[in-house]
């Protein structure tokens, strides 16, 4: 009786015990050993069930945080002060600004221009090719030739410098967030 | 409406003092017939498609993407990438805008997740790995697509030229068939999908 009693008495504790059946033991992992086959494949049809039920789920995009500002550039400590512009300076820049704005119409103008005199000439070649022959204008029409997949870098402010070794280095390129797995613990 | 009918409503509208009425006033609503607004033509909307359902956000369909005409090219993706965000989004405006110009079929016009990229330099004999190296500067790499589907395999080149004129500096112009590896870069990674089935793997391999 005394002993029941020391026993209620005291904080109830969870009893550890291990189990020696092969589903409770530690750890999906270690105990592949000894399962019989019949197991296995019920293991492996519930997998497969898990598997097709993840994948039908949608797909979520990876969000583009381009244009994320941090927060501490938005403090009014940071903000400019106000220009004070004079009336005649203000006017010539409007004046600056409306004769870029003509020149630039003019330009893209004729640039347009030039781009539909290409396109003419170039469909008016093609009625002559097929007055020729059908079987040219037919190969002039195919799309294998073209440059697919096509790169194309944008200029540089100066040519290289003759003899001139740059300092030893490289570039290392991150993979975006969100696009491989990140489980991965960091090297310590 | 005679002419008659007309001065007469003038008339009347000036003597009373009112706002003159419009001349072609014979257009009687009938609002309560089944003809009303029988020759409307403004304020109308297009049908909209169906909705994308859940299920299928993300689905690869190569259908979507074929030239539907013969001699056109498939769905092409004009890739717009630099570290300067201004020049990209400028350039990528520019390309969009020829496509419009031009009346090309353009299916979409997204950005792509940003990536860095690590300029690093090489101080001491000790620093051979890329790892190892001192970080100079880091860019974030961004980049613009606008996707072109049935563009006639003629005006490819003119269209290529123009682009090649007008690239600024900094900005690579890469163009590519659209396929099912550049589908799936803009969707994130799933995790447990992963890992589920490296376990099936494993199981399958212990068999």
């Amino acid at each position: 009786m005394a002993l029941k009693k020391i026993f209620f008495a005291l904080p109830v504790c969870s009893s550890r015990w291990i189990s020696t059946s092969y589903s409770r033991s530690a750890g999906f992992q270690g105990s592949k050993a000894n399962i019989p086959l019949e197991m296995k494949l019920r293991m492996i049809e519930r997998k497969k069930r898990r598997v097709e039920k993840l994948s039908k789920q949608p797909l979520a995009f990876i969000p583009i945080t381009d244009f994320f500002i941090p927060y501490s550039w938005k403090m009014d400590e940071r903000a400019r002060p106000k220009l004070e512009i004079s009336e005649e300076e203000e006017d010539k820049r409007v004046l600056l600004e409306k004769e870029w704005a003509r020149k630039t119409f003019r330009s893209r103008k004729q640039e347009s221009w030039k781009i539909k005199l290409l396109l003419r000439h170039q469909q008016r070649a093609l009625e002559e090719l097929r007055q020729e022959s059908e079987k040219l204008y037919n190969a002039a029409l195919q799309c294998e030739d073209l440059s697919i997949p096509f790169t194309c870098r944008g200029p540089v402010q100066s040519t290289p410098l003759e003899g001139y070794l740059p300092p030893l280095g490289g570039y290392e390129h991150t993979d975006p967030l969100f696009s491989k797995d990140d489980l991965s613990l960091p090297e310590v | 409406m005679s002419l008659s009918c007309t001065w007469h409503l003038w008339e009347k509208s000036f003597r009373v003092g009112k706002c003159l009425p419009a001349i072609s006033n014979s257009l009687r609503h009938y609002r309560n017939r089944p003809t009303h607004n029988i020759g409307r033509m403004h304020g109308l909307e297009k049908p909209k498609p169906p909705p994308v359902r859940k299920k299928e956000v993300g689905t690869w369909k190569p259908e979507e993407y074929k030239a539907v005409k013969e001699n056109h090219l498939d769905a092409l993706n004009f890739i717009v990438s630099g570290y300067d965000i201004v020049l990209v989004e400028q350039y990528a405006k520019f390309v969009h805008q020829l496509m419009i110009k031009f009346k090309q079929n353009i299916l979409e016009v997204y950005a792509l997740p940003s990536s860095n990229a690590v300029v690093k330099k090489m101080l001491g004999a000790d620093q051979r790995l890329l790892k190892a190296m001192t970080p100079e500067i880091e860019l974030t790499m961004y980049k613009r697509i606008i996707q072109v589907k049935d563009m006639p395999s003629q005006t490819y080149p003119i269209l290529l030229q123009t682009l090649m004129h007008y690239i600024p500096q900094s900005i690579t112009l890469k163009v590519d068939k659209h396929n099912e590896e550049q589908h799936l870069s803009r969707y994130q990674y799933r995790v447990e999908l992963a890992e589920e089935k490296a376990m099936l793997q494993q199981l399958y391999d212990s068999r």
